[in-house]
């Protein structure tokens, strides 16, 4: 009889509860290990082991999308036989979340405020400005900082504002230079709106509105804020990370928006003249994002001559008039103030973006709050 | 049986019991102690016993997710129903020696990438896409003449295209094990064609529908592909929900989603083995 094959020493029963006992085990021991590998947050003091600036293989490059002229990525490739394969990602938390997941990434490009929690999880890789050819382009601020004591961890990339951005020809309304505009344009305009897909920037503008602070812990405030955004999502087409190709296509007539990214919209419009941006009367979040090249990169070296290669003053020329935001060098700034003679509205200082309003990485039990409230708001 | 055989037999199984527990039992441990830790400031889960997480699923905030999810699906799952019955009829009865030349073209569309074939409709339906584009040329205002993407309309639509041959593929079967005079015999008894489909056809035919819908209805209800790129913000749906969990939320949280919403799928696809049982163990 078939059925006999089984035996009665072995049957499902046993055959399961192997299984399940298999199972369980390697779970305890995934756990052990994940539990074992967890930061510390405060390491002993050693010296820092600075990788060599030197070509060791091709680059993990992990950005948002647009945001380096490809040219210059084309150049380097070309200039030192390597290839770059780039990745993307939609706003800073699926950034982390790829991080913390340990793939490993030779470069990418976190937000001051972000550097600050990875330099404190002694997440990133040293970097030794004595080995960028090119360092004395960087402004002196950012030997020190007030994200990255000493700059052991990041060389400065690219500085913005938060705003709106609208089309004159289809929203002839004379804007109020207030995140209220947001709403008061909503109804008309409905089905034409977007918002930033990104909680820090999102929620931020709506606390901004009601005239709390932008980086708010207290539970009333968020609610607050949530209620707010939701009175106008009904009327927003959609959150986006990317916010250049609706408003250059006519999906978007108005969106909360990045300023460089206003002026990659100028520069791709049939009609650069319809495009306006405001920066807002009760806050005007601003910002610097930086290069950092994480612990587990594979090509530390490769990821160096990238960063030099970004900072010589053709290639942070080339790169500013493409993706339209104040590369943070001697040479990114000037072609910056070039750029935007004609688009005053676009400019932004060193000095406000070093002291200008800061939105902070939510950690901790801010940061169950904030994404509690940023659930709220897409699934309400 | 011999000793030797029964270790032979032992042996057998175990590549597919090793398979089991490393893509199966072990990830889904893992999933359950994800859903009872918490996080470090990083975001990184931090194991311990946080039933807590599974409290914030039952949370009212999430009903209108759960709602909207559902009547997506039932819709879906409808409009699949109402397309795919006539379709599978038409090749089983009438698709003679190229029924299997039919069936190859139903599925053929599903040899390209699932992302790719929701991005088409992008390009088609788009504002500036193909449809707006003719609507445009032959007259019609409005810019775009008519708003399809980021609607509800657009993610059942999706839905519908996502998953429309799992629902012909079982019907189609069943019709064509159907003996065809059983129909005959139906009309001999001066059964009308309603009669007969509804008396005959329909009882014959009932468990590749009940297939059919199960097939189609839990993916589409676990779906976030499909609203992440067609929907808008007023179309979010679990899968959604989830997704940002993992993606740039709460671990934990997404973690007791995933296993509550997979206990909910389980007891639904229960029931129907249960149902789909049922008849055999009458005919038995």
């Amino acid at each position: 009889m078939a059925s006999k094959a089984w035996g009665s020493e072995f049957n499902r029963r046993d055959f399961l509860r192997g299984g399940a006992a298999l199972g369980l085990g390697g779970t305890a021991l995934w756990l052990a290990a994940a539990c074992g590998g967890s930061p510390s947050a405060s390491q002993s003091p050693s010296p820092l082991v600075y990788p060599k600036a030197q070509i060791d293989g091709d680059l993990e490059y992990f950005n948002w999308a647009e945001y380096l002229d490809p040219e210059v990525i084309k150049g380097f490739e070309k200039h030192y036989g390597v290839k770059v394969h780039e990745t993307n990602f939609d706003n800073m938390s699926s950034m982390m979340a790829k991080l913390n997941a340990g793939i490993a990434y030779d470069l990418t490009f976190p937000t001051a405020d972000y550097v600050a929690e990875l330099v404190k999880a002694n997440a990133l890789t040293p970097i030794d400005h004595a080995q960028l050819a090119n360092w004395s382009q960087v402004p002196s601020y950012f030997n020190n900082p007030w994200y990255d004591p000493h700059g052991n961890y990041s060389v400065p990339y690219a500085m913005w504002t938060t705003g709106i951005c609208w089309r004159t020809d289809k929203v002839p309304d004379t804007l109020a230079g207030s995140w209220n505009d947001l709403w008061t344009l909503a109804p008309k305009y409905s089905g034409k709106m977007f918002l930033l897909d990104d909680f820090q920037e999102t929620l931020g503008m709506s606390l901004l509105r009601n005239h709390k602070d932008v980086n708010s812990g207290n539970r009333g405030d968020l609610d607050n804020a949530v209620t707010e955004l939701l009175k106008i999502k009904p009327d927003v087409r959609q959150l986006v990370s990317n916010e250049i190709p609706g408003l250059v296509d006519g999906t978007a007539w108005i969106s909360h928006a990045w300023s460089g990214d206003v002026y990659q919209v100028i520069s791709q419009a049939n009609d650069p003249s319809v495009y306006r941006y405001e920066t807002c009367s009760e806050g005007v979040p601003t910002g610097n994002d930086t290069f950092v090249i994480p612990k587990n990169a594979q090509h530390p070296g490769t990821a160096m001559k990238f960063i030099d290669w970004m900072l010589t003053p053709e290639n942070a020329t080339s790169n500013v008039n493409y993706f339209g935001y104040p590369q943070v060098t001697t040479a990114g700034l000037a072609a910056f103030q070039t750029l935007v003679a004609d688009y005053p509205f676009l400019n932004i200082t060193l000095d406000q973006a070093i002291n200008g309003l800061r939105e902070l990485v939510p950690v901790g039990a801010r940061l169950q709050l904030w994404n509690n409230a940023w659930t709220k708001v897409k699934a309400g | 049986m011999s000793v030797a055989a029964n270790r032979l037999w032992r042996l057998m199984l175990a590549p597919a019991g090793l398979w089991l527990v490393v893509f199966f039992v072990a990830p889904f441990s893992i999933v359950i102690a994800v859903s009872l830790a918490t996080t470090d400031f990083l975001g990184r889960p931090v194991f311990g016993w946080n039933p807590e997480n599974y409290q914030q699923v039952f949370d009212p905030l999430f009903i209108p997710v759960l709602v909207r999810s559902a009547a997506f699906a039932v819709a879906a799952t409808a409009l699949c129903l109402l397309i795919g019955y006539p379709v599978a009829y038409m090749i089983a009865r009438f698709g003679g020696r190229f029924r299997n030349f039919l069936i190859v073209l139903i599925i053929l569309p599903w040899f390209a990438d699932y992302l790719v074939r929701i991005y088409a409709w992008f390009v088609i339906l788009g504002d500036q896409g193909v449809v707006n584009g003719l609507l445009h040329a032959v007259g019609f205002p409005g810019d775009p003449p008519v708003t399809f993407i980021n609607t509800p309309f657009a993610v059942i639509g999706g839905l519908v295209y996502d998953f429309l041959p799992f629902m012909i593929l079982p019907i189609y079967a069943a019709l064509e094990r159907m003996d065809p005079s059983l129909t005959e015999a139906g009309k001999d008894l001066y059964g009308t064609p309603l009669q007969t489909f509804l008396h005959v056809t329909w009882p014959a035919t009932v468990q590749g529908v009940v297939a059919g819908v199960v097939l189609v209805g839990l993916p589409a209800l676990g779906d976030f592909a499909t609203a992440q790129i067609l929907g808008g913000p007023n179309t979010y749906m679990i899968g959604n929900l989830i997704q940002d969990q993992f993606g740039s939320g709460y671990w934990p949280f997404g973690a007791a989603l995933t296993i509550v919403l997979m206990a909910v799928l389980s007891l639904l696809m229960i029931f129907y083995l249960r149902s789909a049982a049922r008849p055999a163990e009458a005919s038995a």
